[in-house]
């Protein structure tokens, strides 16, 4: 519905919209020039660096420069993917772990070769680029404004622009090339706009090899995370099942030789001892149910992720609704790390958020070919959640994220916070 | 006899102290933690001390530790530990210092009170009691190289039983058979896992000891 809409849009708006990309290349090539004279700082940098490694203590700036060009090429892949309209990737695998990890990525070689080619494309090219955008309408609307004064100068003094103008003839083909700049100026920018920003993407982006590289080196971080958190998981239901369900179920047993004793020996409260072994017994059954609980609930076994959902949402003290479009099938690894991450989301809704009510939406998308199930969950509290440690929202990452899915948290201060999990169907 | 014991669970710690107090075993303090073991002992001058392997901050072997800091300060004081789950490791620690009086027990054994009672008993006579769970689980992972594989399926019950802290007329009657067999078995483990006789009242806490470290 809303993608026919934009269609719509975009048609009745061609003109509107061929001035704003006028406007937006005049502004991608002129920012080309800051590119090109951060870019000059950066090699500046870069070469000081080197120097220094071959007397030795620049080896421990290394880091340092490294970061710095780092830094230079990610607003650049920003910049050029806001030109080219998508997303432009970096070769590098997320941010560098470790204190070692700059070393390592300069040590990585190829893309760093391919980081200062465009450094250099920018120097040589952006800057003179950027230049010429920025001059060209001022001297163009100089030579169309000739015309109109240069009658009035002194004599001995003619009104020079790209020529001297001596006559009307003069003056009038000075106009003429003043608008013919100003022509190229707003048509060509968009082509030039779109052949630079081509060019250093190619420069930019990883290569096809580096992106499968990339795809390998994500697919076992996110297989290491299901490992780390599985462990975890085990861990966890060990010492359940040892503190909590294992004393109670010695107690039961002390309680009962308690008893027994009591009956051999004829002294003590039979009924007392018996009564708290009955008690001990009841109090592991429940521990039990709590950890079954823990380990895959029941109910999302029973009767499925929405309505386990819908039973989450009825016991928050703020009113909570559960809206659900498109629902599709989805395997019980997804349904449980989802059940969790929203009971993790919902219990940090109701410890910090101070909200009034709170939304669970779910709903499926097709992606390439993939079903993906996006689950936002909303509230309306006072925002400023913080991936710190203890909230929830690292358990939440690394719960979603060991089936590949991404976790994105919107929380400005006085909120509202959202939390949105996207997860592919298919494990 | 005068106890200390240190369990983190309430429900069990009551009602250890309560059972032990029935049978007139004064409990002179209970705590849910391990950390002043020692000063508590020496405080009130007590005759053994019961203690759990897991216990706070960080719920692995807080107790273990504590009551090892313990013998280190009093070789020989009679300790009790209790734990969830075997594990020879501890059993090992436990005993590596040869000065005997320890006992190794799963918690759950505290439900068999007769027996248990005795346990605490014997720990405090000076005697090595290992949970027949230990000794079974050593048995098992004993091997080919291990010198006790050297020993007869019956020396090997003998040894079982002995780890356990049973006397030789005891294991006698459990076998069902004469003391002075009993003793030509014991003889004979001593003999094959190289136990010089000057050693005679640790003998047979060296002999469990091999077990332990033949893992």
């Amino acid at each position: 519905m809303s993608f026919i809409e934009g269609v719509d849009t975009r048609q009745r708006s061609r003109d509107a919209t061929s001035v704003r990309r006028s406007a937006l290349s005049v502004r991608y090539l002129a920012g080309g020039t800051f590119s090109g004279l951060y870019g000059l700082l950066v090699l500046a940098v870069l070469v000081a660096v080197a120097a220094l490694s071959a007397v030795g203590v620049g080896l421990l700036l290394t880091g340092t420069a490294s970061k710095v060009l780092r830094h230079w090429c990610d607003r650049e892949r920003i910049r050029v993917g806001r030109a080219l309209g998508r997303h432009v990737g970096s070769p590098y695998p997320g941010p560098a772990a470790g204190p070692d990890g700059a070393r390592r990525r300069i040590a990585d070689g190829t893309p760093v070769l391919r980081d200062l080619a465009a450094v250099l494309q920018r120097i040589v090219v952006g800057i003179p680029l950027g230049v010429v955008t920025i001059l060209l309408p001022l001297v163009s609307l100089q030579a169309l404004a000739l015309p109109t004064y240069w009658w009035a100068m002194p004599d001995g003094k003619p009104a020079e622009q790209l020529f001297e103008i001596t006559s009307w003839w003069l003056a009038l083909a000075s106009g003429l090339i003043g608008l013919a700049g100003l022509a190229a100026w707003s048509i060509g920018a968009p082509a030039v706009r779109s052949a630079d920003a081509k060019l250093l993407e190619l420069l930019l982006a990883p290569t096809r090899d580096q992106e499968l590289r990339l795809r390998v080196r994500m697919e076992e971080q996110r297989r290491r995370s299901a490992v780390d958190l599985h462990s975890a998981e085990l861990r966890r239901i060990e010492r359940d099942l040892h503190d909590a369900a294992q004393n109670r179920l010695v107690a039961v047993s002390m309680f009962i030789g308690t008893a027994q004793r009591q009956l051999s020996t004829g002294t003590g409260d039979v009924a007392t001892a018996l009564a708290k072994a009955q008690d001990a017994s009841r109090d592991a059954l429940a521990e039990m149910r709590r950890i079954i609980r823990g380990v895959y609930p029941p109910m999302l076994a029973e009767e499925g992720l929405v309505p386990a959902l819908g039973l989450l949402a009825d016991r928050m003290q703020i009113p909570t609704r559960l809206r659900v479009d498109a629902p599709a099938p989805t395997p019980a690894s997804v349904d449980a790390a989802l059940y969790f991450s929203v009971a993790e989301a919902l219990t940090n809704v109701a410890k910090h958020s101070n909200a009034t009510a709170c939304d669970i939406h779910l709903t499926w998308t097709e992606d390439d070919g993939e079903m993906r199930v996006i689950t936002t969950v909303t509230d309306d509290g006072h925002g400023g959640a913080e991936r710190s440690k203890g909230s929830g929202l690292a358990g939440i990452e690394s719960r979603i994220g060991a089936l590949g899915g991404t976790v994105a948290v919107a929380s400005p201060p006085r909120g509202p916070t959202s939390v949105r999990m996207e997860l592919p169907c298919e494990s | 006899m005068r106890v200390v014991i240190a369990e983190d669970d309430t429900l069990l710690r009551e009602g250890l102290a309560a059972l032990l107090s029935a049978e007139g075993i004064e409990v002179v303090a209970a705590h849910a933690h391990a950390d002043r073991l020692y000063e508590t002992i020496e405080e009130f001058d007590a005759g053994l001390a019961i203690v759990d392997v897991r216990m706070p901050p960080t719920y692995t072997d807080e107790g273990l530790r504590a009551a090892m800091r313990v013998r280190t300060a009093r070789p020989g004081f009679p300790m009790l530990v209790l734990s969830a789950h075997v594990e020879t490791k501890y059993a090992g620690d436990l005993l590596a210092d040869g000065a005997g009086a320890v006992g190794y027990l799963l918690k759950e054994r505290v439900g068999a009170v007769e027996d248990f009672l005795r346990t605490m008993d014997r720990v405090v006579g000076g005697e090595t009691v290992l949970d027949s769970e230990v000794v079974t689980t050593l048995m098992r992972r004993g091997g080919n190289r291990s010198p006790l594989s050297a020993l007869t399926a019956r020396e090997r019950d003998v040894l079982q039983l002995m780890a356990q802290g049973h006397r030789n007329g005891d294991i006698a009657a459990e076998l069902q058979v004469s003391e002075a067999a009993i003793h030509k078995h014991i003889r004979s483990i001593f003999n094959k896992l190289g136990l010089l006789a000057d050693d005679a009242g640790h003998r047979r806490v060296l002999a469990v000891l091999t077990y332990l470290r033949e893992q």
